[in-house]
């Protein structure tokens, strides 16, 4: 027992009672009872009970007095409090550490090909749809004569555009003249061998119809591929020779994983220049042979980047024109190159 | 280890001050703070009276809300000792409503007044002793009977236990009690008639 008390203390009562005193504690302690009669009464009280039974008495009337909810209360708030913060800290540094990470994403978005282009740079090849093909075909393009005159082909343009509107409700489906498509290309992973994956599965004209409407998703395994319009699936031709043709999108040779590879390591901003990045949207078209010409600042950006992400659009690899109805056609592409200071490590 | 700098342990309030605080704002979390701290007592003095666990746990909860009452109508000097009279007066006043018949005597509002001003009035034995008030006590130890006088040295002046002076002379822990209060008893009145 603790001598320096003016009372006795609830702990020094039990422990009186459970008898872990000694001899000498014992007696001070009862010394201390002669002087305080209410503890003295209460101890006779307690004698012929268990101890451990007026504990437990004791603790369910604590939880009937305020304090001690109270108590709990505030204990249950600080904690609570705490668990938000960290939350919140995680958060935050996750936010930090997406923001630091290094993202280009490149879009592609083939456009309506223009009446003049269309004049301009006539498709090299022609496509013959057989409705059966013996699975072991090899899938080679053809070249093949054209054989009708632009000039037809244009007039024939409204009609035709008609003609597929209508279609597009009934099957969703329509050919590339009306379609734009989005492609995030940093989970776009088409590459050749994809493509020629993509050529087996559609060794047959029968097999390539029914597969029409989610052809595009699988041709581009894991791409998030936003659709604007009806996509148009890409068609498996055959040759007169009996020889497959696939309908692709014009795409650098070496797959967009490598060009966006490329794009990252040349896109670099000065040391010295203003802004951390600096996005510059450019369209350009790609003729039947693959050329690249007429760059457009689409975002209007810095004149002076502008031009260099040209220069390393023209400089970069080499790409292969869309291929439509087994044709190769001239196409618009949009390409968002991101440019940013180079990191120090 | 603290890992909640808030919830560290701040200086306990004194009864007193706690009371103050009670008063000026009502705070009945304040009241109960104070009141579970002398509630071990409260229950023991119950449980001495009423002999009975859940009587004694049932008058320990409708005392705190007379405390609560009360508390504000009188002033209380000590709480300790205020709430001691509130619960052996509670504790008397429910015994006589169940046996009407015994009389049971209760401290008149008066009385608790008085007991209230006071600090536990210290037997002789209890005080710090000096050495005219030592020569006295002998003196009056040596007019006690022979239990009481042997009760009272093995207790005060060799620092035995109630167990230990039962087993040395062989009697009950009770006896002994009872011979250290009713010698005390018979010192102070030894005490008195020397003044």
């Amino acid at each position: 027992m603790n001598d320096n008390k003016t009372h006795i203390s609830r702990k020094d009562f039990f422990r009186y009672l459970k008898n872990e005193m000694t001899d000498s504690e014992r007696n001070a302690f009862e010394k201390e009872l002669q002087k305080h009669p209410f503890e003295a009464e209460a101890l006779e009280g307690f004698s012929g009970y268990k101890p451990e039974n007026i504990e437990n008495d004791l603790n369910d009337l604590q939880k009937q007095i305020a304090p001690v909810k109270q108590k709990n209360r505030f204990r249950f708030m600080a904690a609570a409090a705490t668990i938000l913060l960290l939350i919140t800290a995680g958060v935050i540094w996750m936010q930090i550490q997406t923001e630091n990470k290094p993202l280009q994403t490149v879009e592609t978005k083939p456009v309506e090909k223009t009446e003049k282009s269309a004049e301009k740079y006539k498709p090299l090849k022609k496509q013959t749809v057989q409705s059966e093909v013996d699975e072991e075909t090899k899938m080679v393009e053809q070249p093949v004569k054209r054989e009708k005159s632009p000039e037809k082909e244009t007039a024939k343009l409204p009609q035709k555009n008609a003609a597929r509107s209508k279609k597009k409700t009934e099957d969703n489906v329509s050919t590339k003249n009306a379609h734009q498509v989005l492609m995030i290309v940093e989970d776009f992973d088409s590459d050749e061998t994809e493509i020629n994956e993509d050529n087996d599965k559609f060794r047959t004209a029968k097999s390539a119809q029914q597969r029409k409407a989610t052809t595009n998703s699988k041709s581009f395994s894991g791409a998030a591929v936003t659709a604007q319009a009806p996509v148009a699936a890409p068609v498996a031709a055959v040759a007169p020779e009996g020889k497959i043709v696939e309908d692709s999108d014009a795409r650098p040779v070496t797959g967009l994983n490598k060009y966006n590879a490329y794009l990252d390591s040349t896109a670099v901003l000065p040391a010295n220049y203003k802004k951390r990045k600096e996005k510059i949207r450019v369209k350009f078209e790609i003729d039947t042979e693959g050329n690249l010409y007429n760059f457009q600042n689409i975002n209007r950006a810095d004149t002076l980047l502008f031009n260099k992400a040209c220069e390393i659009i023209k400089n970069g690899p080499h790409w292969s024109p869309e291929i439509k109805d087994g044709k190769q056609i001239a196409t618009t592409v949009e390409l968002k190159v991101i440019f940013r200071k180079k990191q120090k490590r | 280890m603290q890992l909640i700098p808030l919830n560290r342990n701040k200086k306990a309030k004194t009864d007193s001050e706690l009371l103050e605080t009670f008063l000026n704002n009502n705070n009945q979390e304040v009241l109960g703070e104070l009141y579970s701290r002398h509630m071990h007592l409260v229950y023991g003095v119950c449980l001495k009276y009423f002999k009975n666990s859940e009587k004694a746990k049932d008058a320990v909860i409708e005392l705190y809300e007379k405390v609560l009452v009360e508390v504000g109508k009188h002033e209380v000097g000590n709480f300790k000792s205020w709430l001691y009279v509130v619960a052996k007066n509670y504790c008397l006043m429910e015994l006589r409503k169940t046996k009407p018949g015994n009389t049971v005597s209760v401290s008149s509002e008066k009385e608790m007044e008085i007991f209230m001003e006071k600090e536990v009035d210290l037997h002789p034995l209890d005080e710090e002793q000096n050495a005219a008030l030592e020569k006295a006590l002998a003196n009056c130890i040596e007019k006690l009977k022979a239990e009481q006088q042997q009760c009272i040295r093995l207790f005060y002046y060799k620092n035995r236990c109630y167990h230990e002076i039962a087993t040395t002379l062989n009697i009950e822990e009770k006896k002994v009690k009872s011979f250290i209060q009713n010698g005390k008893r018979n010192l102070k009145i030894c005490l008195d008639k020397q003044k």
